[in-house]
């Protein structure tokens, strides 16, 4: 308990060595520090409050065991997000198989796959425009796996290409095209409603 | 300085264009290009307003009580090293994947797709099943980038992807023919068949064209096949060896 206490005053480096060496109290710091970060992120990749809340808790039980793996000079948080992209991307694409399988007959591979569940109205929903939050949130549906992360960390994470194609494992090429692709369709859909708030 | 296109104007938006200052000038200067820039930049501020539900400042605890219970047993980094069998077994498996592996790419790089039967004898069935869940994964998605991008796009890069892929497949079927997996080598075939057809294509694909190959992967039900199989590949390897395995990731 003692040692839990010190990692408290010394920093995250040193919550992270403490954790590494068997102290849950510091892992349990470590968790309370990201866990609203990690949860804005996944929400943003799934679409879908209670699939985000399975990512967040997915996310910490990876990293408790992958947590003697991770090098101390690199960043915690990066480290962690890097395990909730993972995770969101795997749960994404297990819907995708549920859905498939659930209607065979209709699984043109595409759109049907590829759509995310909304997640429920809140008062800041209801304030963005009816028609033109239906648009972006099936047009962030329509997206592929990949082209959803490497945009929502782009644009709503603000990480540089080449850090995406780090944390997908692909090329910045790669990454870079899925951006452009993600941009392209989101414009392209909202579209017809933009003439009301230019 | 001709119009900027597209993807000139979201690194632009995104800061990440190395020609910056000349783009701008550009933008100030053309009616046209500042008009695309602007429709992008408005779609994209609509983007960041969509709202994310609010956690509370005690949210990072209610994770951790939730979590705390559910948390594995770790074992002192020590007990790594005593005697177990199945854990040597699997991580001998998995040496034999990664070796695999690498004197694939280098074979397939080099160009020197020969056979390598003393490999594949060695990595077994449950280990080959092991390695090519992954490569299916990755197979599967590059298959739904494809088929939902966009026609205007430059595909060079699906192209690469393709490429890289079909060497690593090719090492695959050709394990799995030797191990006597019938069903797993076929799926493979299939989509070797497809993946060549992609890399080998035109680098730009017309809206008919793309809607061809879309058509073409429903029909071949590729896509159905390769979960198929990557869910017979989950249920025959063993829990050791895929963990060990993901912890390569």
């Amino acid at each position: 308990m003692g040692q839990s206490k010190d990692w408290m005053e010394a920093g995250e480096t040193e919550a992270v060595a403490l954790a590494q060496a068997g102290d849950d109290e510091a892992f349990g710091a470590l968790v309370e520090r990201h866990s609203r970060a990690v949860f804005r992120l996944a929400f943003r990749m799934t679409g879908n409050e209670q699939d985000a809340e399975d990512v967040v808790q997915e996310t910490f039980l990876n990293a408790y065991r992958r947590l003697r793996r991770f090098e101390l000079r690199s960043s915690f948080g990066t480290w962690v997000h890097r395990i909730a992209v993972n995770c969101s991307l795997d749960l994404i694409r297990a819907r995708q198989r549920e859905a498939e399988r659930r209607r065979p007959a209709e699984a043109a591979p595409g759109r049907d796959l590829l759509s995310v569940p909304a997640g429920d109205p809140t008062p800041e929903r209801r304030a963005l425009s009816a028609e033109l939050r239906q648009r972006l949130e099936a047009a962030l549906g329509e997206l592929s796996p990949m082209e959803r992360a490497a945009f929502v960390m782009r644009h709503l994470e603000g990480l540089s290409i080449d850090e995406i194609g780090r944390m997908l494992g692909r090329r910045p090429d790669a990454a870079k095209n899925c951006v452009f692709r993600a941009v392209q369709k989101i414009r392209r859909a909202l579209e017809p409603s933009m003439s009301s708030i230019r | 300085m001709s119009h900027l296109s597209e993807q000139e104007l979201v690194l632009l938006f995104y800061g990440e264009l190395p020609e910056r200052r000349g783009a701008e000038e550009h933008l100030a200067a053309c009616d046209a290009c500042r008009s695309e820039y602007e429709a992008r930049r408005t779609a994209m501020a609509v983007v960041a307003s969509l709202p994310v539900p609010e956690r509370g400042e005690d949210y990072g605890r209610e994770v951790w009580r939730r979590l705390r219970p559910v948390l594995p047993a770790r074992q002192p980094w020590w007990q790594w090293a005593l005697p177990n069998p199945r854990r040597w077994a699997a991580v001998g498996a998995l040496a034999a994947v990664v070796l695999l592996g690498v004197v694939a790419t280098r074979q397939f790089r080099a160009g020197k797709a020969r056979q390598n039967a003393p490999l594949a004898a060695a990595a077994g069935p449950r280990v080959l099943l092991a390695a090519v869940e992954e490569h299916l994964d990755h197979s599967q998605v590059a298959l739904l980038e494809l088929a939902n991008g966009d026609g205007s796009t430059d595909l060079s890069v699906d192209q690469q992807q393709a490429e890289d892929l079909i060497a690593a497949n090719r090492l695959y079927r050709q394990v799995a023919e030797r191990a006597g997996e019938a069903g797993v080598a076929a799926v493979l075939e299939e989509l070797e068949r497809l993946l060549l057809e992609i890399a080998r294509g035109p680098s730009r694909l017309s809206a008919a064209e793309r809607e061809e190959i879309r058509r073409q992967i429903a029909r071949q039900e590729i896509l159905f096949k390769i979960q198929a199989l990557g869910s017979q590949a989950r249920s025959r390897v063993a829990p050791g060896v895929r963990q060990i395995a993901m912890l390569g990731r």
